[in-house]
Protein backbone atom coordinates (compact mmCIF):
# COMPACT_ATOMS: atom_id res chain seq x y z
CA UNK A 1 0.00 0.00 0.00
CA UNK A 2 0.85 3.38 -0.68
CA UNK A 3 2.23 5.69 2.28
CA UNK A 4 -0.10 8.27 3.08
CA UNK A 5 0.39 12.05 3.93
CA UNK A 6 -1.89 12.55 7.13
CA UNK A 7 -2.91 15.77 9.02
CA UNK A 8 -3.82 15.38 12.57
CA UNK A 9 -6.69 17.60 14.11
CA UNK A 10 -6.85 17.08 17.78
CA UNK A 11 -6.21 19.17 20.86
CA UNK A 12 -5.48 16.89 22.97
CA UNK A 13 -1.70 16.65 22.81
CA UNK A 14 -1.06 13.49 24.09
CA UNK A 15 -3.78 11.62 21.81
CA UNK A 16 -2.53 13.62 18.65
CA UNK A 17 0.91 12.01 19.32
CA UNK A 18 -0.20 8.42 19.98
CA UNK A 19 -2.54 8.52 16.32
CA UNK A 20 0.72 9.95 14.88
CA UNK A 21 2.78 7.30 16.17
CA UNK A 22 0.35 4.60 15.46
CA UNK A 23 0.28 6.38 11.82
CA UNK A 24 4.09 6.35 11.33
CA UNK A 25 4.71 2.66 12.31
CA UNK A 26 2.45 1.44 9.87
CA UNK A 27 4.51 3.75 7.51
CA UNK A 28 2.58 6.55 6.54
CA UNK A 29 3.85 10.16 6.98
CA UNK A 30 1.96 12.41 9.40
CA UNK A 31 2.47 16.38 7.94
CA UNK A 32 1.69 18.09 10.81
CA UNK A 33 -0.56 17.09 13.94
CA UNK A 34 -2.25 20.49 15.26
CA UNK A 35 -4.55 21.13 17.75
CA UNK A 36 -6.04 24.50 16.49
CA UNK A 37 -8.70 24.67 14.26
CA UNK A 38 -7.42 27.84 12.28
CA UNK A 39 -4.05 26.16 12.01
CA UNK A 40 -5.71 23.32 10.61
CA UNK A 41 -7.07 24.91 8.05
CA UNK A 42 -4.31 26.80 6.65
CA UNK A 43 -1.76 23.45 6.85
CA UNK A 44 -4.52 21.40 4.76
CA UNK A 45 -4.83 24.09 2.31
CA UNK A 46 -1.10 24.61 2.26
CA UNK A 47 0.14 21.32 2.10
CA UNK A 48 -2.73 19.16 1.17
CA UNK A 49 -2.70 15.98 2.49
CA UNK A 50 -4.44 12.98 1.57
CA UNK A 51 -6.00 12.18 4.59
CA UNK A 52 -7.50 14.50 7.50
CA UNK A 53 -8.13 13.01 10.64
CA UNK A 54 -10.53 15.39 12.46
CA UNK A 55 -11.65 15.56 16.29
CA UNK A 56 -14.61 17.15 16.38
CA UNK A 57 -14.12 18.81 19.72
CA UNK A 58 -11.43 21.60 19.08
CA UNK A 59 -10.54 24.92 21.28
CA UNK A 60 -11.19 27.29 18.60
CA UNK A 61 -13.64 26.26 16.22
CA UNK A 62 -15.87 23.00 15.75
CA UNK A 63 -14.64 20.31 13.92
CA UNK A 64 -17.60 20.81 11.52
CA UNK A 65 -15.90 24.10 10.67
CA UNK A 66 -12.86 22.63 9.75
CA UNK A 67 -14.18 20.03 7.51
CA UNK A 68 -15.76 23.16 5.67
CA UNK A 69 -12.78 24.47 5.57
CA UNK A 70 -10.56 22.42 4.44
CA UNK A 71 -12.44 20.61 1.78
CA UNK A 72 -13.53 24.35 0.03
CA UNK A 73 -10.37 24.69 -0.79
CA UNK A 74 -9.10 20.97 -1.02
CA UNK A 75 -11.92 19.42 -2.56
CA UNK A 76 -10.22 16.04 -3.19
CA UNK A 77 -9.28 15.54 0.25
CA UNK A 78 -10.37 12.91 2.54
CA UNK A 79 -11.76 13.20 6.37
CA UNK A 80 -12.30 11.04 8.48
CA UNK A 81 -13.96 11.75 11.96
CA UNK A 82 -12.23 10.38 15.22
CA UNK A 83 -13.77 11.85 17.93
CA UNK A 84 -14.62 10.51 21.88
CA UNK A 85 -17.97 11.43 22.44
CA UNK A 86 -19.22 13.66 19.90
CA UNK A 87 -23.18 14.68 19.64
CA UNK A 88 -25.33 13.24 17.38
CA UNK A 89 -25.88 16.16 15.79
CA UNK A 90 -22.16 16.98 15.41
CA UNK A 91 -21.44 13.41 13.66
CA UNK A 92 -24.04 14.06 11.46
CA UNK A 93 -23.44 17.43 10.36
CA UNK A 94 -19.85 16.36 10.16
CA UNK A 95 -20.24 13.74 7.73
CA UNK A 96 -23.16 16.38 5.92
CA UNK A 97 -19.94 18.50 5.29
CA UNK A 98 -17.93 15.84 3.42
CA UNK A 99 -16.30 13.72 6.21
CA UNK A 100 -16.41 10.22 4.66
CA UNK A 101 -16.42 8.74 8.44
CA UNK A 102 -16.68 8.04 11.87
CA UNK A 103 -14.62 6.83 14.25
CA UNK A 104 -15.03 6.38 17.61
CA UNK A 105 -11.37 6.47 19.73
CA UNK A 106 -12.28 3.47 21.78
CA UNK A 107 -11.59 1.71 18.42
CA UNK A 108 -8.40 -0.69 18.30
CA UNK A 109 -5.08 0.15 16.53
CA UNK A 110 -6.02 -2.22 13.79
CA UNK A 111 -9.74 -0.91 13.31
CA UNK A 112 -8.50 2.29 13.07
CA UNK A 113 -5.25 1.84 10.81
CA UNK A 114 -7.94 0.09 8.31
CA UNK A 115 -10.31 2.99 8.81
CA UNK A 116 -8.26 5.74 7.79
CA UNK A 117 -6.58 3.13 4.39
CA UNK A 118 -10.32 2.26 3.53
CA UNK A 119 -11.31 6.76 4.15
CA UNK A 120 -8.14 7.58 1.74
CA UNK A 121 -9.54 5.24 -0.54
CA UNK A 122 -13.01 6.84 -0.97
CA UNK A 123 -14.86 4.46 0.74
CA UNK A 124 -16.88 5.41 3.52
CA UNK A 125 -16.70 4.07 6.97
CA UNK A 126 -19.65 3.74 8.91
CA UNK A 127 -20.51 2.64 12.74
CA UNK A 128 -24.02 1.13 13.23
CA UNK A 129 -24.54 4.88 15.26
CA UNK A 130 -23.77 6.78 12.00
CA UNK A 131 -25.76 4.74 9.86
CA UNK A 132 -28.78 5.49 12.59
CA UNK A 133 -27.96 9.01 12.25
CA UNK A 134 -28.03 8.93 8.62
CA UNK A 135 -31.35 7.17 8.19
CA UNK A 136 -32.95 9.52 10.80
CA UNK A 137 -31.83 12.49 8.58
CA UNK A 138 -33.60 10.78 5.52
CA UNK A 139 -36.22 10.77 7.63
CA UNK A 140 -36.51 14.24 8.29
CA UNK A 141 -35.77 15.63 5.01
CA UNK A 142 -38.32 13.40 3.85
CA UNK A 143 -41.42 14.48 6.25
CA UNK A 144 -39.95 18.42 5.57
CA UNK A 145 -39.94 18.19 1.88
CA UNK A 146 -40.92 16.16 -0.85
CA UNK A 147 -38.48 17.17 -3.12
CA UNK A 148 -35.54 16.04 -0.88
CA UNK A 149 -33.31 13.56 -1.48
CA UNK A 150 -34.78 10.39 -0.73
CA UNK A 151 -33.16 6.61 -0.02
CA UNK A 152 -34.20 3.98 -2.35
CA UNK A 153 -35.64 0.59 -0.99
CA UNK A 154 -32.13 -1.29 -1.43
CA UNK A 155 -30.57 1.61 0.22
CA UNK A 156 -32.75 1.89 3.08
CA UNK A 157 -32.73 -1.85 3.33
CA UNK A 158 -28.83 -1.95 3.92
CA UNK A 159 -28.53 0.87 6.05
CA UNK A 160 -30.98 -0.39 7.99
CA UNK A 161 -28.33 -3.72 7.93
CA UNK A 162 -25.22 -1.43 8.70
CA UNK A 163 -27.05 0.45 11.63
CA UNK A 164 -28.02 -3.01 13.57
CA UNK A 165 -24.46 -3.79 13.10
CA UNK A 166 -24.05 -6.27 10.21
CA UNK A 167 -20.75 -6.19 8.51
CA UNK A 168 -20.85 -4.97 4.97
CA UNK A 169 -19.24 -8.69 4.38
CA UNK A 170 -22.09 -9.77 6.28
CA UNK A 171 -24.96 -7.90 4.59
CA UNK A 172 -23.19 -9.01 1.12
CA UNK A 173 -23.89 -12.70 2.37
CA UNK A 174 -27.79 -12.28 3.89
CA UNK A 175 -28.81 -10.71 0.52
CA UNK A 176 -26.76 -12.12 -1.78
CA UNK A 177 -24.80 -8.77 -3.25
CA UNK A 178 -21.78 -8.71 -3.66
CA UNK A 179 -19.30 -6.78 -1.39
CA UNK A 180 -18.53 -3.90 -3.69
CA UNK A 181 -22.27 -3.39 -4.76
CA UNK A 182 -23.11 -2.97 -0.73
CA UNK A 183 -20.09 -0.62 -0.51
CA UNK A 184 -21.36 1.06 -3.29
CA UNK A 185 -24.87 1.83 -1.94
CA UNK A 186 -23.84 2.78 1.47
CA UNK A 187 -21.29 5.44 -0.37
CA UNK A 188 -24.62 6.90 -2.43
CA UNK A 189 -26.39 7.08 0.96
CA UNK A 190 -24.16 9.92 2.27
CA UNK A 191 -23.23 11.20 -1.38
CA UNK A 192 -26.67 12.15 -2.03
CA UNK A 193 -26.73 13.52 1.30
CA UNK A 194 -23.40 15.80 1.42
CA UNK A 195 -24.45 16.70 -2.42
CA UNK A 196 -28.04 17.77 -0.88
CA UNK A 197 -25.91 20.11 2.18
CA UNK A 198 -23.81 21.29 -0.75
CA UNK A 199 -26.75 22.63 -2.96
CA UNK A 200 -28.56 23.93 0.63
CA UNK A 201 -25.72 26.20 1.45
CA UNK A 202 -25.38 27.36 -1.54
CA UNK A 203 -29.12 28.53 -1.46
CA UNK A 204 -28.35 30.12 1.64
CA UNK A 205 -25.56 32.25 0.62
CA UNK A 206 -27.58 33.36 -2.38
CA UNK A 207 -30.36 34.44 -0.71
CA UNK A 208 -28.49 36.04 1.90
CA UNK A 209 -26.16 37.76 -0.87
CA UNK A 210 -30.44 38.92 -2.50
CA UNK A 211 -31.07 40.22 0.96
CA UNK A 212 -27.87 42.21 1.64
CA UNK A 213 -28.34 44.12 -1.66
CA UNK B 1 -38.60 15.71 29.62
CA UNK B 2 -41.46 18.06 27.91
CA UNK B 3 -45.37 17.95 27.98
CA UNK B 4 -46.97 16.95 24.66
CA UNK B 5 -49.82 18.34 22.95
CA UNK B 6 -52.05 15.96 25.31
CA UNK B 7 -50.52 17.13 28.53
CA UNK B 8 -48.76 13.92 29.03
CA UNK B 9 -45.12 14.32 30.22
CA UNK B 10 -42.70 13.37 27.13
CA UNK B 11 -39.21 11.04 27.53
CA UNK B 12 -36.67 11.09 24.83
CA UNK B 13 -36.62 7.81 24.11
CA UNK B 14 -32.90 7.94 23.18
CA UNK B 15 -32.34 9.16 26.57
CA UNK B 16 -34.48 6.29 28.38
CA UNK B 17 -31.98 3.89 26.53
CA UNK B 18 -29.04 5.31 27.04
CA UNK B 19 -29.36 5.19 30.49
CA UNK B 20 -30.85 1.89 30.46
CA UNK B 21 -27.89 0.08 28.71
CA UNK B 22 -25.41 2.74 31.33
CA UNK B 23 -27.12 1.33 34.08
CA UNK B 24 -26.83 -1.94 33.14
CA UNK B 25 -24.54 -3.77 34.88
CA UNK B 26 -21.97 -6.57 33.33
CA UNK B 27 -24.16 -5.76 30.39
CA UNK B 28 -23.04 -6.82 26.96
CA UNK B 29 -21.42 -4.35 24.81
CA UNK B 30 -24.56 -2.31 23.67
CA UNK B 31 -23.81 -0.54 20.41
CA UNK B 32 -26.99 2.48 20.13
CA UNK B 33 -28.10 4.01 16.00
CA UNK B 34 -30.61 6.70 16.84
CA UNK B 35 -31.78 9.94 14.96
CA UNK B 36 -30.22 12.57 15.66
CA UNK B 37 -33.36 14.68 16.97
CA UNK B 38 -35.16 13.49 20.13
CA UNK B 39 -37.43 10.62 19.82
CA UNK B 40 -40.27 11.59 22.22
CA UNK B 41 -42.84 9.47 23.38
CA UNK B 42 -45.22 9.65 25.99
CA UNK B 43 -43.84 8.75 29.54
CA UNK B 44 -45.60 5.77 30.29
CA UNK B 45 -45.22 4.39 26.73
CA UNK B 46 -41.08 4.86 27.42
CA UNK B 47 -41.11 3.03 30.63
CA UNK B 48 -42.45 -0.19 28.40
CA UNK B 49 -40.51 0.22 25.16
CA UNK B 50 -37.47 0.73 27.57
CA UNK B 51 -38.57 -2.43 29.96
CA UNK B 52 -38.91 -4.78 26.63
CA UNK B 53 -35.67 -3.47 25.34
CA UNK B 54 -34.03 -4.15 28.79
CA UNK B 55 -35.68 -7.60 28.44
CA UNK B 56 -34.70 -8.41 25.07
CA UNK B 57 -30.81 -7.43 26.26
CA UNK B 58 -31.14 -9.17 29.35
CA UNK B 59 -31.74 -12.25 27.95
CA UNK B 60 -28.30 -11.94 25.47
CA UNK B 61 -26.64 -11.55 28.63
CA UNK B 62 -27.93 -14.77 29.78
CA UNK B 63 -27.69 -16.94 26.58
CA UNK B 64 -24.94 -15.66 24.80
CA UNK B 65 -22.17 -14.38 27.75
CA UNK B 66 -21.51 -11.10 29.34
CA UNK B 67 -19.26 -10.62 26.13
CA UNK B 68 -21.83 -10.87 24.07
CA UNK B 69 -22.45 -7.95 21.49
CA UNK B 70 -25.77 -6.17 20.67
CA UNK B 71 -27.16 -3.51 18.38
CA UNK B 72 -30.01 -1.30 19.37
CA UNK B 73 -31.57 0.83 16.62
CA UNK B 74 -34.01 3.65 16.72
CA UNK B 75 -36.36 4.75 14.06
CA UNK B 76 -38.81 7.41 13.71
CA UNK B 77 -41.54 6.94 11.54
CA UNK B 78 -43.97 9.34 12.80
CA UNK B 79 -46.73 7.72 13.15
CA UNK B 80 -44.70 5.28 14.65
CA UNK B 81 -41.37 4.03 16.29
CA UNK B 82 -39.75 1.00 15.51
CA UNK B 83 -36.82 -0.38 17.81
CA UNK B 84 -34.87 -3.32 16.91
CA UNK B 85 -32.20 -5.08 19.33
CA UNK B 86 -29.88 -7.50 17.39
CA UNK B 87 -27.46 -10.03 18.35
CA UNK B 88 -24.95 -12.78 17.05
CA UNK B 89 -25.48 -15.29 19.63
CA UNK B 90 -26.45 -19.15 18.88
CA UNK B 91 -30.62 -18.32 18.59
CA UNK B 92 -33.33 -19.45 20.07
CA UNK B 93 -34.03 -23.03 18.91
CA UNK B 94 -37.24 -23.67 17.25
CA UNK B 95 -40.52 -23.98 19.00
CA UNK B 96 -38.24 -22.67 22.20
CA UNK B 97 -40.72 -19.59 22.77
CA UNK B 98 -43.75 -21.49 22.44
CA UNK B 99 -42.66 -23.89 25.04
CA UNK B 100 -41.89 -21.66 27.58
CA UNK B 101 -44.90 -20.26 27.28
CA UNK B 102 -46.89 -23.27 27.34
CA UNK B 103 -45.24 -24.65 30.63
CA UNK B 104 -46.42 -21.35 32.07
CA UNK B 105 -43.47 -19.36 32.53
CA UNK B 106 -43.17 -16.06 31.84
CA UNK B 107 -40.58 -16.18 29.56
CA UNK B 108 -38.54 -13.20 28.02
CA UNK B 109 -41.08 -13.21 24.99
CA UNK B 110 -44.05 -13.44 26.73
CA UNK B 111 -42.72 -10.13 28.48
CA UNK B 112 -41.93 -8.37 25.50
CA UNK B 113 -45.01 -9.58 23.19
CA UNK B 114 -46.88 -7.94 26.73
CA UNK B 115 -45.86 -4.93 26.90
CA UNK B 116 -46.17 -4.25 23.31
CA UNK B 117 -49.54 -5.52 23.28
CA UNK B 118 -50.75 -3.60 25.76
CA UNK B 119 -49.35 -0.24 24.10
CA UNK B 120 -51.27 -1.59 20.95
CA UNK B 121 -48.05 -2.10 19.30
CA UNK B 122 -45.95 -5.53 18.12
CA UNK B 123 -43.11 -7.08 18.40
CA UNK B 124 -41.37 -9.53 16.20
CA UNK B 125 -38.52 -11.96 17.35
CA UNK B 126 -36.63 -13.84 14.71
CA UNK B 127 -33.99 -15.97 15.26
CA UNK B 128 -31.72 -17.90 13.40
CA UNK B 129 -28.22 -19.57 13.98
CA UNK B 130 -26.65 -16.39 13.20
CA UNK B 131 -28.28 -14.36 15.85
CA UNK B 132 -31.59 -13.00 16.83
CA UNK B 133 -33.19 -10.20 16.35
CA UNK B 134 -35.93 -8.67 18.04
CA UNK B 135 -38.37 -5.92 16.31
CA UNK B 136 -41.10 -3.52 18.60
CA UNK B 137 -43.37 -1.35 17.17
CA UNK B 138 -45.31 1.09 19.47
CA UNK B 139 -47.56 3.41 17.63
CA UNK B 140 -47.99 7.24 18.32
Amino acid sequence: MMPLRVLIVDDHPMWREAVARDLSEAGHEVIAAVGDGAQAVRVGRSLAPDVAIVDLQLGDMSGVEVIHGLLAARPSMKVLVLSASAEHQDVLDAVKAGALGYLVKSAGREEFLEAVRRTAEGDTVFTAGLAGLVLGEYRRLATADPANPRLTERETEILRLVAKGLSYRQIAERLVLSHRTVQNHVQNTLRKLQLHNRTELVRYVLEQGLEDD
Amino acid sequence: MRRSASGKVDTDLREALGSLVWGMSASPHVSLAFPASPVPLRDDVAVEVTGAVGAALDNVKVHCGPSARAWVLVEDEGEQVLVTVRDEGPGIPEGRLTEAADEGRLGVAQSIYGRMRDLGGSAAITSTSVGTEVELRVPR
